[in-house]
């Protein structure tokens, strides 16, 4: 084990508490209800939305059990609880089942297995005399609506994103794909979450090796036991990635269906997560990061040449501060002869040296962008004009920076904001100071 | 082991490790070298050598079609019966790594004429050094693909270079017969020794997938040698020969005539750009040097060892204090020792080889590659 | 594994711990300037150069003045070094951009120069040119206070460039012209006129790197035609060499002139065909005849051309008796005939050598046309 893991270790290993499983294991329904219930009151004591609705099936005591909130009342009342109190008495399993207007139930021997689809917004109906569990999906998250995506902004093509629902999202992207060839398989990763990861493919398509690959460090999430939650994508992309400790994205984030398709055309195998709006695409190399999706609705000239302007902007925003220092600090032969007098008027009013103006005004400007980032528009706006005004104008004027240090602070964040994607251009801002840093001083 | 060997060069890759390895510092001052011996007779003398070295790859091919699956390093021993094999392989290896000591030297003498006075030579060598080094023991792989990388840089810069932006009078190159073919013939000899560095193709030759590997590798001189007759050309024709002859680096007093509208100075920017490719040049240099040193130390001695060593002898290479002018006489007298042993010795290898009737495994691999 | 690791870390931290000193840190605030360098004799000792530094002052609200330093040395390095230790700022080097020399100083050598041009410490690009009197003098000239001296004589140059008045020779091509066989450098001439006004006016003509004689403007504007290197030579013939020329008043520019100079060797003699062909642009014209008309004009072409002849063929025997080639007389033999060349004999050969002109002249265009008839 390395130094820095060790640290690591020492660091933040030893506090994680240890995560209990309730329902690990398997426990058979008891034909007698009321154990079953002792079990789950006591399982389910000072859970709010949690609900036992007791009722007599065709004579002999049942109990409707579900969470409120994640479950449709309706579908409850009218196709699961009202036909069942007129089920004729003595009733057998089927034709109990046959009493259920819902169609999508099933019958489970193992109680934890039917508590934890209970947990999905499945109602589960046990019954006196029945060694079984009866589940009926009546399951009704409260979601938002499909709309167009916010970081993934395309001017042209479809306008449908990704949503934090994963049936609505697998949905969008089978609207795209109509052939038996998309495949998927489901995860449930975190011990408290069971968030649903499902790994979509295109048979034929994709790769083994890649497939297999992906199965494997996705399966070893799941296994470990000591993994508490699973919120986002982000945090599966941690977990699966070749090298966690870069800062640059190694799966590519997407909010598109679109893209995701594409993508899955391509070879690719595709993530997405319940509950995140973003699905990943493994495997990604770096120039991926530059695609959009207006890429491909555009004439190719203009693609082409958007996507080159692109890779310019990524030179330009990681390296125009350096260069600047580089220049004025050691190589100012080669600024022309009629701007070099202005330049060196304008730096010999400034007292700070050209390394520490740089640093500061980049760290000005990522102060602003992080300020506007998490404050809601009207006030982000306020933040910008500040932001211009101070930094611009009386920084200039009261001589703590250099104007044309301004300039090149402004050209590099404009240069970042042309990096579609933000992992992306995080990373490659953060190089931004390494890089400052070794032009000073080497 | 040879069975496991894999096919990881591309044809693009190959072109790239010979162009890089061959084009480092010799361009910045060819056009006085040459020009001393073959007075304006060097826009003749520089294909003629182009075409040399073109032959000599060619014998670098046949012997190391006679191998397809062996490096220099396994199949030189054959040939020469261990002992023997052993001594040449050494001195090899050695020659490599002298070579790019002395290479990063070289231009770093350059670099402190021109642009950085003060700064001591250890403060820009060393971390040259680690970087060539680090990139070198990878192996093949890596080392391909970092030249790769750099050469899209390069190959920008030697289109830059050939463009005639400065005004040539061609009456200061003519006339080319000027000292006779004598002259002509004898200048041939300085400007191969700018050639020197495309042995790395019997390196890397088993890795190599494409189906035209010398293909590859010809191509890579004959660009070569446009560059630089393309390049001596627009320097003599701007400076004039006689300026050339008293300019240490001519390619720098051509270059501080040309102002760029951003970047005022085009020799201080060329300067900077250029220390890529001498990293890259020092990268294929190593790399050659390590894999040789490989094949004659013996296997119980760990690969890791073999590799710091030759860093820290690297490190004492470029830290060894020699004055400019002994640094010159020392580059002039290993020229010809590194020509003969890397361009001419393997021919005579290929001569043993079919003399004896020695013969590599036939592969399978590069046809199922093909 | 770990070992090797902390290995490289160790050997990472040493080369950076190497690196942070920053030998040759020189940030920009801390630089002289210096913009323009006038080279002269020293008054008190001939052996010794005065060079004038001139650098930019940096006043409150965009002002700018210049402030000039003379140092007197024995070459430029040493010059620097002396005004290094005066000053608390470091000598920009490659952003000289005007190099002036006296008079005396370029008739002494101008090796004072060339010890250093070979190190970027002057920018190759920067224009040279000689004072008529001392540098020093033409450098402190006062202009408008929103000038400062190397931006005047800098935008001068290119001005009398374009407009084809004046030859632009650069400190890399007087390097090259005073190294190569069979050319002779030529150099711009500076005049200081009244207090506070700076004219071009000719050229400076050197053997080898000696200052031998001057050309006047008149002179230089034929020359220029002759060495065929220009887009635009301007020229108005007012001395008055046939009889039609000789009132009214003619300016034309010369478009893109080209000759073909052509050196022979005839039994040791020297044989030099100049043929001379350029198109015209007719500025100004004022004359009994409309040449609107074919005839008047081709009358007009062929007295230009006999203008041209009478003024080549004399500039072409002022060369020749002060035995300099800025042409490149001797540079073309070299290239076509390189056997017979021999760098000692041919400022000899030069001097005795038998000239033939052809001029060609092409109307271009005909701008405007003054038609009036003043004698009627």
């Amino acid at each position: 084990m390395s130094l820095w893991n060790r640290i690591l270790q020492k660091l933040i290993g030893a506090n994680q508490p240890k995560i209990e499983q309730p329902l690990a294991g398997k426990l058979a329904v008891s034909p007698r209800l009321e154990n079953n219930l002792a079990y789950i009151t006591e399982l389910f004591a000072d859970v709010a939305d949690f609900v036992c609705r007791r009722l007599s099936v065709g004579g002999r005591p049942a109990a409707l059990l579900y969470l409120r909130g994640i479950t449709d009342a309706r579908v409850i009342q009218e196709g699961i609880a009202g036909p069942l109190l007129q089920c004729q008495h003595n009733a057998s399993l089927s034709e109990l089942l046959q009493c259920i207007s819902v169609s999508n139930f099933a019958c489970l021997q193992d109680l934890h297995q039917a508590l934890l689809q209970m947990l999905e917004g499945k109602v589960l109906l046990l019954c006196q005399g029945l060694s079984q569990a009866i589940l009926v999906d009546a399951a009704n998250f409260p979601k938002r609506n499909i709309a167009q995506p916010e970081s993934d902004v395309a001017i042209s093509g479809p306008q449908e994103g990704f949503i934090e629902h994963l049936a609505d999202n697998f949905a969008l992207v089978r609207r795209r794909l109509r052939t038996p060839k998309l495949k998927s398989r489901v995860f449930r990763l975190g011990a408290l979450t069971r968030t649903t990861v499902m790994l979509c493919y295109l048979q034929d398509r994709v790769g083994q090796q890649l497939l297999a690959e992906v199965e494997t460090r996705l399966q070893q999430v799941q296994d470990q036991v000591d993994l508490p939650d699973i919120l986002d994508s982000y945090a599966i992309m941690e977990l699966i990635s070749d090298h966690p400790r870069s800062p640059f994205p190694q799966l590519l984030q997407t909010e598109r269906p679109d893209v995701i398709v594409a993508n899955l055309v391509e070879g690719r195998g595709a993530i997405l997560v319940d509950g995140s709006p973003v699905a990943l695409v493994a495997p990604a190399a770096f120039f991926d990061f530059f695609q959009t999706a207006d890429d491909y609705n555009l004439h190719p000239i203009f693609a082409a040449f958007t996507r080159w302007l692109r890779f310019l902007a990524v030179v330009i925003s990681t390296s125009v501060s350096a260069l600047y220092v580089a220049v004025v600090t050691y190589h100012y032969e080669i600024i022309p002869a009629r701007i070099i007098t202005t330049i060196a008027r304008t730096r010999s009013m400034v007292p700070l040296s050209s390394f520490t103006e740089a640093i500061l005004m980049e760290i000005t400007v990522d102060l602003l962008r992080e300020a506007s980032v998490r404050l809601p528009g009207a006030v982000g706006q306020v933040i910008g004009v500040l932001g211009a005004l101070v930094v611009g104008q009386a920084a200039v004027q009261a001589n703590i920076v250099a104007p044309l240090m301004v300039i090149v602070v402004a050209i590099s964040t404009i240069s970042s904001f042309l990096i579609p994607n933000n992992e992306q251009a995080t990373a490659l801002r953060l190089l931004r100071f390494p890089l400052i840093v070794a032009a000073n001083f080497l | 082991m040879q069975g496991k060997r894999q096919k990881v060069i591309t044809g693009w890759q190959l072109f790239c490790l010979i162009l890089n390895g061959v084009v480092g510092i010799g361009i910045f001052n060819l056009a006085r070298q040459v020009g001393e011996v073959a007075g304006r007779g060097v826009l003749l003398t520089i294909p003629l050598a182009g075409l040399l070295a073109l032959g000599t790859l060619a014998g670098h091919y046949l012997l190391a079609r006679r191998f397809p699956r062996q490096t220099l390093a396994e199949y030189a021993e054959k040939i020469l019966s261990p002992p023997l094999g052993k001594i040449y392989l050494g001195l090899y290896g050695v020659l490599s790594l002298a070579l790019a000591i002395t290479v990063s030297r070289s231009y770093w003498s350059l670099v402190s004429a021109w642009a950085l006075g003060r700064t001591p030579q250890l403060a820009f060598l060393l971390p040259l050094i680690l970087v060539c080094w680090n990139v070198a023991r990878r192996g093949v792989v890596v080392t391909a693909r970092v030249v790769e990388l750099i050469n899209y840089g390069t190959l920008t810069l030697m289109l830059l270079l050939m463009i005639p932006v400065i005004p040539v009078d061609l009456d200061y190159v003519r006339p080319v017969m000027e000292t006779g073919v004598g002259g002509i013939l004898r200048g041939i000899i300085p400007s191969l020794y700018a050639t020197i560095g495309f042995d790395v193709f019997l390196i890397v030759f088993p890795y190599v997938r494409s189906r035209r590997p010398f293909a590859a590798g010809a191509a890579a001189i004959a660009l070569i040698t446009l560059f630089y007759t393309v390049t001596t050309l627009l320097i003599i024709g701007n400076l004039g020969l006689e300026l050339v002859l008293i300019n240490t680096w001519p390619l720098q007093t051509y270059l501080h005539r040309f102002a760029l509208a951003v970047f005022e100075r085009a020799d201080i920017v060329f300067l900077i750009a250029w220390v890529f490719q001498i990293i890259n040049t020092v990268i294929v240099l190593m790399f050659t040097g390590m894999t040789v040193l490989q094949g004659v130390v013996p296997q119980k001695v760990s690969r890791r060892w073999l590799h710091l060593s030759i860093l820290v002898l690297a490190m004492a290479g470029v830290a060894w204090p020699v004055k400019f002018a002994s640094q010159v006489k020392l580059v002039n007298s290993l020229s010809p020792i590194a020509f003969f042993y890397h361009a001419i010795t393997p021919l005579l290898l290929w001569l043993i080889a079919a003399l004896r009737g020695l013969k590599g495994e036939k592969t399978d691999v590069q046809d199922q590659a093909a | 594994m770990c070992k090797t690791k902390l290995l490289s870390y160790l050997l990472l931290v040493i080369v950076a711990c190497s690196l942070s000193a920053c030998w040759d840190q020189r940030p920009i605030e801390d630089l002289g300037l210096i913009n323009c360098v006038g080279i002269d004799i020293y008054p008190e000792n001939p052996e010794l150069l005065d060079f004038t530094f001139v650098y930019p002052l940096f006043l409150e609200e965009r002002r700018q003045a210049a402030k000039l330093d003379i140092i007197a040395a024995a070459n430029i390095g040493e010059a620097i070094n002396i005004w290094e230790r005066r000053n608390p700022r470091r000598f920009a080097a490659g952003k000289v951009g005007i190099v002036i020399f006296g008079t005396e100083a370029a008739q002494q050598d101008l090796s004072g120069l060339f010890d250093y041009a070979q190190l970027p410490l002057f920018d190759d690009n920067a224009y040279v040119a000689v004072a008529a009197g001392k540098a020093s003098d033409l450098l402190q000239t006062p202009l408008p206070e929103t000038e400062i001296i190397a931006t005047h004589l800098h935008t001068m140059f290119r001005t009398n460039r374009h407009e084809g008045q004046t030859i632009l020779v650069t400190v890399g091509k007087l390097m090259t012209l005073a190294t190569v066989q069979g050319i002779d450098p030529i150099l711009p001439k500076v005049h200081k006129l009244g207090e506070d006004r700076i004219e071009l006016d000719g050229a400076v003509l050197f053997q080898d790197r000696r200052m031998v004689g001057t050309l006047d403007q008149n002179e230089l504007l034929i020359f220029m035609a002759l060495q065929g290197q220009h887009s635009i030579v301007s020229i108005a013939p007012t001395t008055a060499n046939t009889g039609e020329l000789a009132k009214p008043k003619v300016e034309l520019d010369l478009v893109s002139p080209k000759t073909k100079i052509r050196p022979q060797l005839q039994d040791g003699k020297l044989v030099v065909n100049f043929s001379l062909q350029a198109s015209y642009v007719l500025h100004s014209y004022s004359s009994v005849q409309n040449i609107t008309k074919p005839e008047a004009a081709q009358s007009l072409t062929r007295d230009l051309e006999s203008y041209l002849l009478i003024e080549a063929e004399r500039l072409i025997t002022k060369l020749q008796e002060l035995g300099v080639d800025p042409l490149g007389v001797g540079k073309r033999l070299r290239a076509s005939n390189f056997r017979q060349f021999d760098p000692l004999q041919f400022r000899e050969q030069w001097a005795d050598a038998a000239i033939s002109i052809d001029v060609k002249l092409k109307p271009f265009r005909a701008g405007a046309i003054d038609t009036t008839q003043p004698d009627r």
